[in-house]
């Protein structure tokens, strides 16, 4: 009885009973009415139809929204798929001159060279193999889109302690506290499990790269309806502009600072959760921390 | 083996700079070089020449690389041939039976990592092993893959293992006694490379070592190379 809830719905309804209310008067009592009986038939007629055109207003606009949304989400889904397609030629176009540069560098590498040439080939190695990163990174996201899911029931806890124990070491070194902690109603839960460490490798690498020594960062999964994967820092946090922006491509929300890596961690993370059908929040506070927070409903296995 | 002692290589691409680079630099590299420009061309070289090893681009106008080693290997002929592949996340079709390739190297590589791999692939030929790449099973020590079946059997047993890891497996066995990165088993086996990314080789790595009983301060099967990768020590022969 959902509609019963809906405001919308109440204007016709009230008047849909007034009017039949008077029907009703009008056969049953139409000897003991004062009043002349045509103005009950008038107004009994011009309740109704005033309910009518009413509910018919109502139900057209609904259905217009829907129909709007529908045709909102189609062009969003072109649009990104588009978005990937480019990315993907761009990927292509970029592999042989890549190849080219790389393979050329290398060979004047075993040439003879002076030490001021043998610095010119070192930075421009460095920064070829940069550009190849970030193009092989841009593909992967492209990939993300198509590639097939592997969706197994993985074990929470071994899930939650084989990241911790490849983290571990990193953390410990950049003298940053990591924490874990598994609430889970169910052992297992079916996801790619390669794709999701990924994501979780991810933020933790975000965590840890936009924190300072001595922070701490907590790694909290839960599984009830559906499974939630909690990162949290004590880092320095996200300014509210770049907020809705940090799910982009090569976006970097702090580029002042000289911080490595391409911009692409966090929309790799969201491809990943979106093939899950999932959904990714984050709240952050500068200078004080940030919380990512992943959604995914449970899914059937392959 | 050809003139000189110098291994010939037959490398085959259609982007003429990349040809040029490369033939320049697995020269000075101490390889003999010959070039050919498409599918074609390189069946042609290959009948006149006899390479010791071809290296074949995937993306190539009229016969691709793909079309053109599954016609040398239906001609019988069996030079091992290393792919150089333009489309990641194949890793099971990549490491097809039927396809018959000895590696596979995605665009845009490590040039050293090129010549880490040939010289892997000559050293594994010469020594007049069986070729691996179209067993269908493999064995090491208590350990049988079936690979067109994606089982993997202990002391006659069947052990359960994801398909990745499954699939990594497969490439060690096949690759034995090569020091293999992380960087490159994430390229051929997962199909995508990341700083990131290499940690879930790892993962994988503990979990085929959990199943075989392989104790990593002494290994039997696979050896991690500190700072480098990983090792599979452990011979490697076809069962029919």
């Amino acid at each position: 009885m959902n509609w019963l809830h809906n405001r919308r719905y109440w204007l016709p309804i009230l008047l849909g009973v007034l009017g039949l209310l008077l029907l009703l008067r009008v056969l049953l009592f139409d000897g003991f009415v004062l009043v002349p009986e045509d103005v009950d038939v008038v107004v009994l007629v011009t309740l109704l139809s005033t309910a009518m055109i009413v509910a018919i207003h109502m139900l057209v606009r609904i259905s217009m929204s829907h129909l709007r949304l529908r045709s909102m989400q189609h062009l969003r889904r072109e649009t990104l798929a588009e978005h990937r397609r480019f990315l993907s030629r761009l990927d292509h176009e970029f592999k042989n001159p890549l190849t080219t540069m790389r393979a050329g560098l290398k060979t004047l590498e075993l040439t003879v060279l002076d030490q001021q040439q043998h610095q010119l080939v070192e930075i421009l190695e460095t920064e070829t193999l940069r550009l190849s990163r970030l193009v092989t990174d841009l593909r992967k996201l492209a990939d993300l889109e198509t590639q097939p899911l592997n969706l197994q029931p993985v074990d929470l806890a071994t899930f939650v302690l084989n990241v911790v124990q490849l983290e571990r070491e990193r953390f410990e070194a950049g003298q940053r506290m990591l924490k874990s902690q598994v609430d889970a109603a169910q052992d297992a839960w079916v996801f790619d499990e390669d794709l999701l460490a990924l994501a979780v490798h991810n933020l933790l690498d975000n965590a840890l790269k936009y924190s300072r020594p001595g922070d701490s960062m907590c790694l909290a999964v839960a599984a009830k309806e559906e499974l939630t994967i909690q990162v949290s820092d004590t880092g320095i946090g996200i300014p509210p502009s770049a907020l809705p922006q940090i799910w982009e491509e090569l976006y970097r929300a702090h580029p002042e600072e000289k911080i490595p890596g391409s911009g692409t961690g966090l929309a790799l993370v969201k491809a990943i959760v979106e093939r899950h059908e999932g959904r990714i929040n984050v709240e952050s506070r500068l200078g004080q921390g940030t919380t990512v927070t992943v959604h995914l409903p449970s899914l059937s296995q392959d | 083996m050809n003139a000189g002692n110098k291994p010939q290589i037959l490398l085959a691409d259609d982007e003429a700079s990349i040809l040029s680079t490369l033939k320049l630099f697995l020269e000075l590299s101490g390889f003999q070089v010959i070039t050919a420009g498409n599918g074609t061309e390189a069946l042609d070289r290959v009948t006149h020449y006899h390479p010791d090893l071809i290296v074949l681009d995937v993306l190539m106008p009229q016969l691709d690389g793909r079309e053109t080693l599954r016609l040398l290997r239906q001609r019988g002929d069996w030079t091992p041939v290393i792919l150089l592949t333009q489309v990641a996340g194949t890793a099971q079709r990549i490491m097809a039976i039927d396809e018959g390739a000895d590696d596979y190297l995605n665009k845009p590589f490590d040039p050293q990592e090129l010549v880490v791999r040939m010289r892997a692939v000559l050293r594994r030929t010469q020594a007049g092993n069986q070729p691996l790449q179209s067993a269908r099973r493999l064995k090491s020590h208590f350990v049988v893959l079936d690979r067109s079946a994606r089982r993997v059997y202990l002391h006659a047993h069947e052990a359960s293992l994801t398909p990745k890891a499954i699939a990594l497996l497969e490439y060690l066995m096949m690759h034995p006694d090569e020091l293999v990165t992380r960087e490159h088993l994430l390229d051929v086996v997962w199909g995508w490379e990341s700083g990131v990314g290499e940690r879930v080789v790892d993962t994988r790595i503990a979990e085929l070592r959990k199943t075989l009983g392989d104790d990593p301060t002494a290994p039997q099967f696979i050896e991690t190379v500190p700072g480098m990768g990983y090792r599979y020590i452990a011979p490697t022969e076809t069962v029919l």
